[in-house]
């Protein structure tokens, strides 16, 4: 392109820009000639500059190597529709979960997982990373003080817990090293994966930082992890609480302790008692009573449910396991055991033995949730346990009410719509429950219903049988 | 699932409906009819007078049915002319799988007791009635004379009124450029409304949504590229302007561009349309609501049996009749005989026949050293007031700089990207292959083949 033709366009466009009758050329001083050379000009501009990439321009990145095969494209329509309307995070992560337990990944055009992870597959973190504009590498690698300030925090946390699972010693000494470099957020997270391989070799350093962090949540996850390992910390009210209870007993042959709030406490004080609940430890909860530990749990109302919460919550972050299961087992000798309860001390205890615990429960008749029951579980239940959850009352009320909910038997009137709203988030949970066979069986309920295969609200069963897992 | 004659007539909102849907039983409008005898539905495609095609369901169990043209009767005559295809064959619906745009409806709709019921059959609507041909009445010579004469004499009272809203149009761009283009560009809006107004009492009505359009497409872009658009929009329309002279020779695509196209039956009959069959895929459509109360829809196909053509099928249709269902689905491919409107670089087409097509076919090759924007310059040779057009990039990748994205090819060409156009999850992709829309100032990106498969920035 010649330099004096770009001359002359810059020329007649500051021209213009400004106005004005501006002398030009001979040739091209009348209106008529302005327009033809502001034609010219578009046309000029349009086609003879060409964009140039700038040089502060940066390539994005590709996508790291993913590490399990994409939904298949015909289930995609379906997913995109799962994640609509905004969905919990939860669902998110059960629906996320629930894939990977069967082999794929989200296509990355409908979903990234956010910077954040927790809650997701670790399968996610290199795309997380990714999302956050970080070098992606696809395997988590040994961590070190060298790279711990290379990794991304959920990838970092994914390879400190796998460090406290074979050295936990190293994880420690790691941790005396690098904690103070990172935020107080993210150092209590770390901290709670002192869990992991939790021992007496710890007690050292978490005392430390129970006097020293400059974190209130810091000291208080530290504090937490001392009580399991039986270490009695400062009082935190403990007494105070202990002068809301009483222990009376019960019982004719066998006189039974039983530990509840005394009977004339008023509506302060129960809020008091509550709040003291929730940060007092077993331990010194104990000692307060003069107690041992194990005769509290003998002792604790299981009937009463607002007093069942508040201990199962206390028990969760500052017992042992077996000492939380000793009152689990008081739970299911009194059928005061529920879902809620079991997503309390889930965090403390494997899948497979949360397995355990959920079948006895559905043995009993205690579902009440099926959203609870898929937040404890995690998606994709083994045949056994979907044998008895189908069986439970709950689920064959909701799958009963789907002839209603079809809207087959009345027309025109607002109770199918009624219905439809109950059975919408029961079917969307028991979509990521169920094996692929169980699915198929109520699906053909709900066709058997009224219930057109293609209606959304069968999407999760569809999406379920889709995805068709190992055959069970 | 018998639908019976009775049925169709009381489920018919008047006899004219009836009538209406009778003249839509010819197979040739119906590109596409399916059934899923498990759901109890049937849906297909019906090519009205539009480019795009209207997508109709009907539900079985009760007749409620739905349809993605603009009528307010209930059911339409696209609706009523399914069912009574399905009452004249089932045999000729084919087994399909039901498709998303049925599944979001049967999600959206209220059952209601559609299904006629026995008291109120006999309300005067008659099928038979409704199959008789019209018999035309005839028109003697002199009044047919009469009529030809009165017709050439509207016709040259509107070539006037267009050559001397030509004249004013022209007037009002020498009055911008002696006041300014920064004033301009600062009173953008009011001022082109003003000059669209004269433009329609001139009876250039197509022309006047352009100008109308003029603010969103210059104000969207960032402001360093302002003062280039607005020399190239109003160059655009000098250039029009000329081409047009007094109208009697303007050449078809000169006056589409300010009057309006021609209607779908005058181009199939047209001996200059250009046809050409093969397999298309929908890469985009855009809707865009104008100044004067009218949705234009846009629907942009691709050639896939090379060449890289494009086609774009385009409408118009009244605001006030609400949101439209879509014609097709993003990414679907179908075998069609396509109707180019003539021009020099046809693109605005009519569907003629279409068929559909299983599986999915890959985009044509392009060399990586393919000079992107060569189309664009002869386009612009042929037809200089065209305002974009679609081209295909080679592989390349998204790059970023600053808040502008790019998309960057591997033989030193750049097209800077409308970031709205770009969603993050393209970025990480191999982009194989890019469909954009060039304006001259940036690219608005339609699709995008990649290494994770197809990607519509529309959804």
């Amino acid at each position: 392109m010649p330099m004096d033709d770009l001359a002359r366009f810059e020329s007649a466009k500051l021209r213009w820009m400004s106005g004005g009758d501006v002398p030009t050329a001979p040739d091209l001083s009348g209106p008529a000639a302005q327009l033809r050379e502001l034609a010219l000009a578009g046309q000029f501009r349009q086609t003879c500059l060409r964009p140039t990439l700038p040089e502060t321009a940066r390539p994005v990145p590709n996508y790291p190597r993913l590490a399990l095969p994409l939904l298949p494209e015909n289930l995609r329509p379906i997913f995109r529709r799962l994640l609509c309307p905004a969905q919990s995070r939860d669902y998110m992560q059960a629906l996320i979960g629930f894939m990977a337990s069967r082999g794929v990944m989200a296509h990355p055009f409908d979903w990234l997982p956010p910077r954040d992870t927790d809650g997701y597959p670790d399968i996610y973190i290199p795309l997380a990373k990714w999302h956050a504009s970080e070098d992606a590498e696809t395997i988590t690698p040994d961590l070190t003080e060298d790279n711990w300030s290379d990794l991304f925090p959920a990838e970092r946390r994914l390879a400190f817990e796998i460090l406290r699972q074979v050295d936990a010693a190293a994880a420690r000494d790691l941790m005396v090293a690098k904690a103070g470099t990172v935020p107080a957020e993210e150092r209590m997270r770390l901290v709670g994966l002192f869990a992991v391989n939790l021992g007496h070799d710890d007690q050292g350093y978490l005392e430390g930082l129970v006097a020293s962090d400059r974190s209130g949540k810091v000291k208080t996850a530290a504090r937490q992890l001392l009580a399991r390992l039986g270490v009695d910390g400062e009082d935190d009210g403990a007494h105070e609480l202990a002068d809301f209870l009483e222990v009376s007993s019960k019982g004719l042959l066998r006189r039974n302790s039983v530990i509840t709030f005394r009977k004339k406490l008023n509506d302060v004080q129960r809020r008091r008692a509550f709040a003291l609940l929730d940060t007092v430890s077993l331990l010194q909860l104990a000692n307060a009573l003069d107690h041992s530990p194990a005769q509290v749990i003998a002792a604790w109302t299981v009937d009463e449910h607002p007093l069942i919460g508040p201990f199962i919550g206390c028990l969760a972050r500052t017992a042992t396991k077996d000492q939380i299961l000793a009152y689990w087992e008081r739970l299911s000798a009194a059928k005061t055991a529920g879902f809620l309860y079991l997503g309390q001390i889930a965090p403390r205890l494997n899948r497979a033995h949360i397995l355990d615990l959920s079948a006895g429960l559905l043995k009993q008749g205690r579902l009440i949730d099926l959203n609870a029951l898929l937040m404890v579980t995690g998606p994709d239940l083994d045949p056994r346990i979907c044998d008895l959850l189908l069986a439970t009352d709950e689920v064959r009320d909701i799958l009963g009410g789907a002839t209603v909910a079809s809207g087959t038997d009345m027309p025109g009137d607002t109770k199918d719509h009624q219905a439809l709203t109950v059975l919408e988030p029961a079917l969307r949970a028991l979509g990521l429950l169920l094996s692929s066979t169980h699915a198929i069986r109520v699906l053909e309920t709900l066709k058997g219903a009224g219930f057109h295969s293609a209606h959304p609200i069968l999407y999760s069963l569809t999406f379920n049988i889709g995805l068709k897992g190992p055959p069970s | 699932m018998a639908l019976t004659t009775a049925s169709i007539e009381q489920t018919a909102p008047d006899q004219a409906s009836l009538k209406a849907a009778a003249k839509l039983l010819s197979p040739a409008k119906w590109p596409e009819r399916l059934i899923s005898a498990d759901d109890g539905l049937i849906w297909g495609a019906c090519q009205g007078s539009g480019a795009n095609p209207y997508r109709v369901v009907v539900d079985l169990s009760d007749l409620g049915a739905k349809c993605s043209c603009p009528s307010r009767k209930f059911p339409c005559k696209h609706a009523l002319a399914l069912m009574l295809l399905y009452g004249e064959g089932a045999d000729d619906f084919l087994p399909g799988t039901v498709p998303d745009w049925v599944t979001e409806w049967l999600g959206r709709r209220r059952k209601t007791d559609t299904v006629p019921k026995d008291e109120i059959i006999g309300t005067g609507k008659s099928l038979a009635d409704a199959l008789k041909d019209d018999i035309p009445v005839p028109v003697d010579a002199k009044t047919q004379a009469q009529r030809e004469a009165a017709k050439q004499k509207r016709a040259a009272a509107t070539r006037q009124a267009i050559t001397d809203g030509m004249a004013d149009l022209e007037r009002w761009i020498a009055d911008q450029l002696r006041t300014g283009l920064s004033d301009l560009l600062g009173d953008l809006t009011p001022r082109c409304r003003r000059i669209a107004a004269r433009l329609v009492d001139a009876k250039a009505g197509t022309l006047a949504a352009r100008i109308d359009g003029i603010p969103a497409r210059v104000l969207g872009l960032p402001q360093g590229d302002r003062a280039d658009a607005v020399i190239a929009e109003l160059g655009k329309l000098v250039i029009l302007s000329r081409a047009w002279g007094d109208g009697v020779a303007a050449d078809p695509s000169v006056r589409r561009e300010i009057t309006g196209a021609e209607p779908r039956d005058a181009l199939l009959a047209n001996t200059e349309t250009v046809r050409q069959t093969g397999l298309w895929e929908v890469l985009a459509t855009r809707e865009e609501t104008r100044r004067d109360n009218l949705i234009a829809r846009s629907t942009w196909l691709l050639a896939l049996d090379g060449g890289h053509r494009f086609a774009l099928l385009q409408d118009f249709f009244p605001a006030s009749t609400g949101r439209q269902g879509a014609a097709f689905s993003l990414g679907e491919q179908f075998h069609a005989e396509m109707a180019f409107y003539p021009s020099a670089h046809p693109l605005r087409a009519q569907i003629v026949e279409r068929r559909p097509r299983e599986g999915l076919r890959h985009w044509p090759e392009i060399s990586p050293a393919t000079d992107v924007l060569k189309s664009f310059a002869a386009a612009l040779a042929h037809e200089p007031w065209l305002l974009e057009l679609p081209i295909l990039l080679p592989q390349g990748r998204v790059a970023e700089a600053g808040s502008t994205p790019w998309w960057s090819g591997d033989h030193d060409t750049a097209l800077p990207l409308l970031s709205e156009t770009v969603d993050l999850s393209l970025c990480g992709a191999e982009i194989q292959s890019a469909a954009v829309l060039w304006n001259g100032h940036r690219a608005s990106l339609l699709a995008a083949q990649t290494n994770l498969g197809r990607f519509h920035a529309d959804g």
